[in-house]
């Protein structure tokens, strides 16, 4: 690995208390070039970390939740490229949020699960298709809405959030799983307007495929 | 704190390393190790294949105690009773019917190599017979064949870190990011410090995407590019005249057979560029060093075999063998295929590809298993089962071990019914199958995960796999079970552990000699040849261009290109090839039985088509389609891609529901067995209401589950689309 890409793979500012204040640029994760071979390790990698939280990631059995991860490996014409939040410095979603369910956290564009009423105002305002709004599941089973059920049978709807990467916020050592699970060292954690030289940023946005 | 234990990747031949993390007894992660062939990095299957060991029945029950068709019924039984009753069937069809009239399986996948080693010594020495083949016929039967005509071993030449050093890598039918993600990795590394990428597939790939040049052959001409392709080297003088000289014979009757192919007539016949031809050799003979892959595209052709030698003459012709990164690598899709075939679960090698005609080797066998005669003459392929049951009534017994042929193999429905002519069949896996079905005993054996073993990578790199947590239920290692079966038919076997069985194997195989248990553990692994103790292993063969034919030079060998068997015709107008997906595994017992893999992709399976087709049919993307064969009809979700020509459909063979093999046909290649799976006639119709296409879709999926023993709690407590 050269030495320019070395840089950018600089630990986060999420990695202890003391640095946090300081950190004011984003971090994202970034697909590199036209390398990426859509294998959907991954997608897979950031599921299985998510859904930690949830208390089936790690677990095994017959628990069932969909795969919904907060990484997308799309077809961009000839080219899969894996799509996920920028962590924009002026965040469209944040703005479009009408709770403020979405703020700003060390560089880190968050959602907090609690607040999010599932408006969608977000989904329409990111101009990278980052986010999605998926149901809610604890410990592996949908949470569903007390009051609001499905006319036709009465089944409960299930409660559902704004779901977008997070630089796996819950996980102790700060490297996005994506990054490490990549096989081809397609992804990396960039630290965007500020550490990149121009000429390197530009090709890390408009990836040459 | 979890255990760490260091183990082999059980899917594709890549043979990646792997530590299972083991919390409780039960497994609950993977992390990668620095192998050989992966180096610190794992695709989605060996990070989250691991799950099925804990029988989630998402898709089908693990087998937990034997079990004995009575009345019809399969009854679950103490192993004394399955083993006795095994050996007893088996002897009195034996008795009947002769040795010859009863086959069995090695298996390319779990159970690993001591167990195919005692697999195809049960079937010679206790049966008599050398009827013992594996899965390895559907798939690089043709490699095997073809290399060892015209280099003497039928493996890859090179191994898979080469790939990456390689200055131009010319991939043939071959779709690396599907099938062997971590090679992909070699490719793209390989493309970044520089090399030329050459890819000759019907279908654009992700390989075919940062290729230099890109051949878009039709499919089944493929003999016909080959031939241009020697054409070209031969008569633009691009071939490395020295080292033919010195190095190989059949020349002269080489150039005459490829003296029509010029690239003039193959574009006729390939629909490929004449231009593009004689660039795409030009750069291939350029190339200081340049290697071939090749895969399913290859193989599974009914002129396979041909194909094979005309591309190991085109790395002959160029001089790219015997030295480090050239070379022609067929890459193995299934984790243990090389294995199984270096175990000889081959009908006409003893372990360590020795022939069993040859007299003395069949001496030397004879002695160190204490049998009288040891059959003389080859045994049947895989593939010819059907019809020699069907059509000759030469086969009465079949053992099936840890293979699901009625899944992987070409036109189900007519292997079905062959299994259930049959007298007995024995049917010995980790889950309950599709061919399990139509056994009268099943013998339920332990996983990957909860045995020791040997696994041999697709580049002949023997591994150790190890035991991490217990098995579950009424289980015994393949290998044992096998031993016992033997032991009750009047043949003692007995062995302590694998050690015991790989030291046996070695001490008879000359190829592998060296290749000790503590020499994997030291070195994390070891490549045949290795004839010695003090041997560190072989990465790449032919060193100093002595090649393994019996005159230790490479043979050359070009033929006349044969169109494929079934053509498209006003009934049925469309080709289907059969592929395969990233995130399953074969016949998707494993890999369905994953939690996170099975999420990603579920039945029914896709069929992809061409923008084209799908609007002259009326058939939009995601839409359930009606799929039919002369042999068959199924229902799968059309996928339209632009990746796709026209007329063209491929089928990822995974699916229960959507399983591709009810319509694919059974030619075979005429020496090494392997089905045309590549190439067959279809229809596709729209289905006008799709809801009840789902709904049926459901339904099936769900009547297949019950039949595989899967819980009716589990059953009614889930939703499985
Ligand atoms: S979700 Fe979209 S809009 Fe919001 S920060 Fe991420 S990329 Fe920007
Ligand atoms: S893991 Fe890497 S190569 Fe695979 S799809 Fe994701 S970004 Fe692409
Ligand atoms: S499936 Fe193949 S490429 Fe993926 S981790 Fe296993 S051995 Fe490696």
């Amino acid at each position: 690995m050269s030495g320019a890409r070395n840089m950018l793979y600089r630990p986060t500012s999420r990695m202890g208390a003391a640095d946090r204040t300081s950190a004011v640029a984003s971090s994202f994760v970034v697909a590199d070039g036209g390398q990426c071979i859509g294998c959907k390790a991954c997608e897979l990698a950031c599921f299985a970390v998510h859904s930690q939280a949830g208390g089936i990631g790690a677990s095994v059995g017959t628990v069932s939740v969909p795969v919904v991860p907060k990484v997308y490996v799309v077809r961009a014409g000839d080219a899969y490229v894996p799509v996920q939040c920028r962590h924009c410095e002026n965040a469209p979603c944040a703005h479009a949020c009408p709770v403020q369910a979405i703020r700003q956290e060390d560089g880190v564009v968050m959602i907090d699960e609690e607040r999010c009423i599932g408006c969608t105002s977000c989904v329409l305002a990111c101009p990278f298709g980052a986010i999605e709004v998926t149901p809610v599941y604890r410990a592996g089973h949908v949470v569903t809405q007390s009051g609001l059920t499905r006319h036709a049978n009465r089944a409960a709807l299930p409660r559902t959030a704004a779901s977008k990467c997070d630089l796996c916020a819950e996980t102790a050592d700060g490297q996005p799983a994506c990054v490490e699970a990549c096989p081809n060292q397609v992804l990396r954690l960039a630290k965007g307007a500020v550490d990149s030289p121009p000429e390197r940023r530009r090709e890390v946005f408009f990836p040459r495929l | 704190m979890a255990d760490k234990v260091l183990t082999v990747c059980p899917y594709c031949g890549s043979g990646c390393q792997l530590h299972l993390l083991v919390d409780k007894g039960q497994v609950i992660g993977a992390e990668p190790a620095d192998g050989r062939t992966n180096e610190g990095t794992l695709c989605l299957k060996g990070h989250y294949g691991w799950d099925f060991l804990n029988d989630p029945q998402i898709l089908t029950a693990r087998l937990r105690k034997p079990m004995i068709r009575k009345n019809g019924v399969m009854e679950e039984v103490e192993w004394e009773e399955a083993i006795q009753y095994t050996a007893e069937r088996l002897s009195a069809i034996k008795e009947k019917y002769g040795p010859d009239s009863i086959m069995g399986t090695g298996s390319a996948r779990g159970p690993g190599n001591e167990a195919n080693y005692v697999m195809q010594k049960f079937m010679r020495a206790v049966i008599g017979t050398n009827n013992i083949d594996h899965c390895a016929r559907v798939c690089h039967g043709p490699s095997v064949a073809g290399l060892t005509y015209s280099l003497g071993d039928g493996a890859m030449s090179n191994s898979i870190p080469e790939i990456e050093h390689s200055d131009l890598l010319f991939v043939f039918g071959y779709n690396a990011p599907e099938t062997h993600p971590i090679v992909a990795r070699r490719i793209v590394a390989a493309k970044q410090r520089g090399a030329k990428i050459i890819v000759c597939d019907p279908r654009m790939t992700e390989t075919g995407r940062i290729s230099d040049m890109w051949l878009p052959l039709k499919g089944g001409s493929n003999m016909a590019l080959v031939n241009a392709f020697g054409h070209v080297l031969v008569h633009e003088g691009l071939y490395d005249k020295r080292y033919v000289e010195a190095n190989t014979e059949g020349f002269a009757e080489y150039v005459d057979s490829i003296k029509k192919y010029t690239p003039e007539y193959a574009e006729g016949i390939t629909g490929v560029k004449a231009a593009d031809i004689r660039a795409a050799m030009r750069e291939y003979a350029k190339a200081p060093t340049a290697t071939i892959l090749y895969g399913m595209g290859v193989c599974q052709f009914s002129q396979a075999v041909d194909v094979v030698k005309g591309l190991a003459s085109l790395a002959l012709l160029t001089g790219n063998l015997g030295k480090p990164n050239v070379g022609i690598g067929p890459v193995r899709g299934q984790n243990n295929v090389q294995g199984s075939c270096d175990m000889g679960a081959l009908p006409n090698v003893y372990p360590g590809y020795q022939d069993v005609t040859d007299t003395a080797v069949r001496k030397k066998f004879e002695k160190a298993w204490g049998v009288e005669q040891l059959p003389r003459k080859k045994g049947y392929s895989l593939t010819e089962v059907p019809h020699l049951i069907l059509k000759e009534n030469k086969l009465k017994a079949y053992y099936i071990f840890g293979e699901d042929p009625v899944q992987s193999d070409p036109n189900a429905a007519e292997l079905r019914e062959a299994l259930d002519q049959l007298e007995f069949v024995v049917v010995q896996d980790i889950f309950m199958n599709k061919t399990a079905l139509h056994a009268d005993v099943i013998l339920p054996s332990t996983a990957w995960g909860e045995h020791d073993g040997v696994y041999s990578s697709a580049d002949r790199g023997f591994q150790r796999i190890r035991k991490a947590v217990e098995p579950q239920g009424d289980v015994k290692p393949d290998w044992a079970i096998i031993s016992e079966v033997a032991t009750a038919m009047g043949y003692p076997m007995s062995y302590a552990n694998t050690e015991e069985i790989w030291d046996e194997m070695r001490s008879l195989c000359p190829l592998f000699a060296g290749a000790s248990y503590q020499k994997m553990e030291d070195q994390g692994g070891v490549q045949w040849p290795c004839p010695t103790e003090d041997h560190p292993g072989t990465p790449y063969l032919y060193k100093g261009n002595q090649f393994s034919t019996p005159s230790g030079k490479g043979r050359l060998f070009a033929c006349e290109w044969r169109p494929p068997q079934e053509q498209p015709d006003a009934k049925f107008p469309l080709v289907l090839s059969t592929v395969r997906e990233v995130g399953h595994y074969s016949v998707r017992t494993m890999t369905g039985n994953c939690r996170a893999l099975r999420q990603l992709s579920d039945e029914p399976g896709f069929i992809q088509i061409s923008p084209q087709d799908a609007t002259d049919l009326n058939i939009l993307d995601g839409e359930i389609v009606a799929i039919s064969s002369r042999r068959g009809r199924i229902m799968a979700r059309a996928q339209v891609s632009d990746r796709v020509q026209q007329g063209a459909t491929y089928m990822t063979y995974h699916w229960w529901v959507g399983a591709c093999n009810e319509l694919t046909a059974d030619f075979l290649d005429p020496v090494s067995k392997t089905p045309e799976l590549k190439y067959c006639a279809i229809r596709l119709e729209r289905i006008a209401d799709q809801a009840q296409a789902e709904r049926d879709v459901h339904e099936s999926y769900q009547r297949i589950r019950r039949q595989m023993n899967v819980h009716e709690a589990v059953l009614a407590d889930k939703v499985t689309r």
